[in-house]
């Protein structure tokens, strides 16, 4: 926390170099992030870089004994991903799931990432943070601004909903084979 | 303790949690609960492998400047509430050389609410600059914060900056601090007139005040209040609407597209120009771009549609986005002078290579300056 405090103070005195081994830090983990959200590498490195240039040319919002800098960083580009979806489809705005358009999309060939893009968006998020970032309930609690008791109820929540559409995915499958 | 109520319990061991003893004990007694602990195991696992398979092996560099922030902040005081930072001062050196012949550059974003003093100055040579200073938000006080307006031309020789401030209000009275210094460059303008005192004038809107600058001659000011900052300028002060008159070419906020890479954005500047002018935008890295209504030796046609400029250059799709129609005809020139940059020797600076920077000036005289090699 203290570091992320002294990281954020050269951020927002315009330290570039300060910046740029954040950005380095951090891209990448944020951008594979993004396409759980958005569905495809060139919109989640788009979104990814839309992120990071927002927290460059504006940096405040972040308060360090609220969070850590990485919660606030897929904060926003969680938010980004929400209006890129807006700017897509406009129509669908009240829209939480995009899991058909990301299945479309899909470039892994694997049962998981599959039955993940079915799951809503905040179980998606929570799955992907908890179990590929190994982000913490408060970092969590942060990104989807949720209290942190919240957050384990949640993950409970989204872990059974895989596991149901895992099994469910797993038996269509042996019984078609 | 039943199966559905561990269930919470054992999402929790995943995650590294402590759990109640009475959950602990009946993971560690239940068959069902124990390969719903390795099942959650599993898909995190499974995860984690999907995200390594995934995981893209290259980070696009980036730069991460402060530019074009500065260049917008620049152009958005420049003619609208401007503190005169010395670095903005020397981005705009180009665009000084260029004010010689009836340079047309003016920009005023809506930066603070509230009523605004728009200033119309008109000077030798029959030209004409507007800018405007926030009404509700000045400061009274003499400190360098106090946001100004102004505008550089040529002195002949030299440059001359002349700014703008509203030091206090009496009723329908403003207080203007003025400031004007002839210097041999742009930059030394900056650093001088950074160091002046204000001279004060009284102004009544409606009214004209004559102030004799030393290297432009007699100025008359005259302005009205608006119950607004404007966020367009332009120095025809019967043509502030969206349509561009006949001949002008107008190019507001512009940000230019190379098929879906952005290759520069400056937000927030403007250029307008008129007859047989041009517009032009430097970039550090990209050179500058120059558009004119006229046929240009080198230049791509390209077509106006409105508020954008699509054309072709090198085999690739360009398209310019504006804020505001550009200009009444069909077609306009681009010159691409990949090579260009600023110098001394054409009214910039040295420092300005740093930074972006558009404006106004005659194509003869843009034209004229040989771009400047590596």
């Amino acid at each position: 926390m203290a570091d992320d405090h002294a990281l954020w103070e050269l951020i927002r005195t315009r330290d570039a170099s300060a910046f740029d081994s954040f950005y380095r830090e951090n891209a990448l983990r944020l951008q594979a992030f993004l396409r759980q959200l958005v569905g495809s590498r060139q919109a989640a490195e788009d979104v990814m870089q839309e992120t990071f240039a927002q927290m460059w040319q504006r940096p405040n919002g972040f308060e360090p004994n609220r969070g850590t800098l990485r919660g606030y960083l897929y904060g926003i580009g969680r938010k980004r991903a929400a209006e890129w979806w807006r700017k897509q489809r406009p129509q669908n705005s009240g829209s939480e799931n995009h899991a058909d358009e990301c299945v479309a999309k899909t470039e892994i060939d694997s049962m998981v990432a599959d039955v993940l893009r079915r799951l809503p968006e905040e179980q998606r998020t929570l799955l992907w943070l908890r179990e590929v970032e190994g982000q913490s309930y408060a970092e969590l609690a942060q990104i989807l601004e949720i209290p942190v008791g919240t957050v384990r109820s949640r993950l409970f929540a989204a872990r059974e909903q895989l596991r149901s559409i895992w099994k469910g995915s797993e038996q269509g499958g042996k019984e078609g084979a | 303790m039943k199966c559905d109520e561990a269930a919470e319990f054992i999402s929790a061991l995943c995650d590294g949690e402590r759990i109640p003893r009475e959950a602990a004990e009946h993971v560690g007694t239940c068959g069902a609960c124990r390969a719903r602990l390795t099942e959650y195991a599993e898909m995190g696992a499974e995860l984690r492998r999907v995200a390594s398979l995934d995981a893209a092996d290259e980070l696009r560099p980036v730069a991460w400047r402060r530019e074009k922030k500065i260049s917008s902040s620049w152009w958005q005081k420049g003619w609208g509430t401007m503190r005169i930072p010395k670095i903005a001062f020397a981005s705009m050196l180009v665009v000084i050389v260029a004010l010689g012949s009836g340079f047309a550059m003016l920009k005023a974003r809506p930066l603070t609410p509230g009523k605004a003093l728009v200033l119309t100055i008109n000077y030798p040579q029959k030209s004409l600059m507007r800018c405007s200073l926030s009404i509700s938000n000045f400061k009274v006080s003499r400190d360098d914060s106090v946001p100004s307006c102004g505008f550089f031309t040529n002195a002949n020789p030299g440059v001359v900056g002349v700014f703008f401030r509203i030091l206090t209000t009496d009723g329908e009275r403003f207080e203007l601090g003025v400031r004007a210094k002839v210097a041999p460059t742009a930059d030394s303008v900056s650093e001088e007139v950074e160091n002046l005192p204000d001279t004060p004038y009284w102004f009544e809107p409606g009214e004209k005040l004559e102030i004799a600058f030393p290297g432009l001659g007699p100025v008359t000011v005259t302005g009205e209040v608006l119950d607004h900052m404007p966020s367009l300028l332009t120095s025809n002060s019967n043509n502030a609407g969206l349509d561009p008159e006949e001949g002008e070419l107008r190019v507001v906020s512009p940000a230019l597209l190379r098929g879906k890479e952005l290759v520069f954005d400056l937000e927030g500047a403007s250029a307008t120009y008129h007859a047989d002018g041009c517009v032009f935008f430097y970039t550090p890295g990209r050179g500058r771009y120059v558009l004119s209504l006229s046929p240009v030796e080198g230049a791509v046609q390209g077509e106006i549609r409105q508020s954008r400029i699509h054309f072709e250059m090198d085999r690739e799709s360009y398209v310019l986005l504006t804020g505001a129609p550009i200009a009444r005809n069909d077609h306009i020139w681009i010159l691409h002078q990949p090579d260009y940059r600023p110098s001394h020797e054409s009214g910039a600076s040295v420092d300005s290579d740093t930074y972006p920077f558009m404006g106004g000036a005659d194509l003869g005289h843009i034209l004229g300056q040989a771009p400047a090699k590596d």
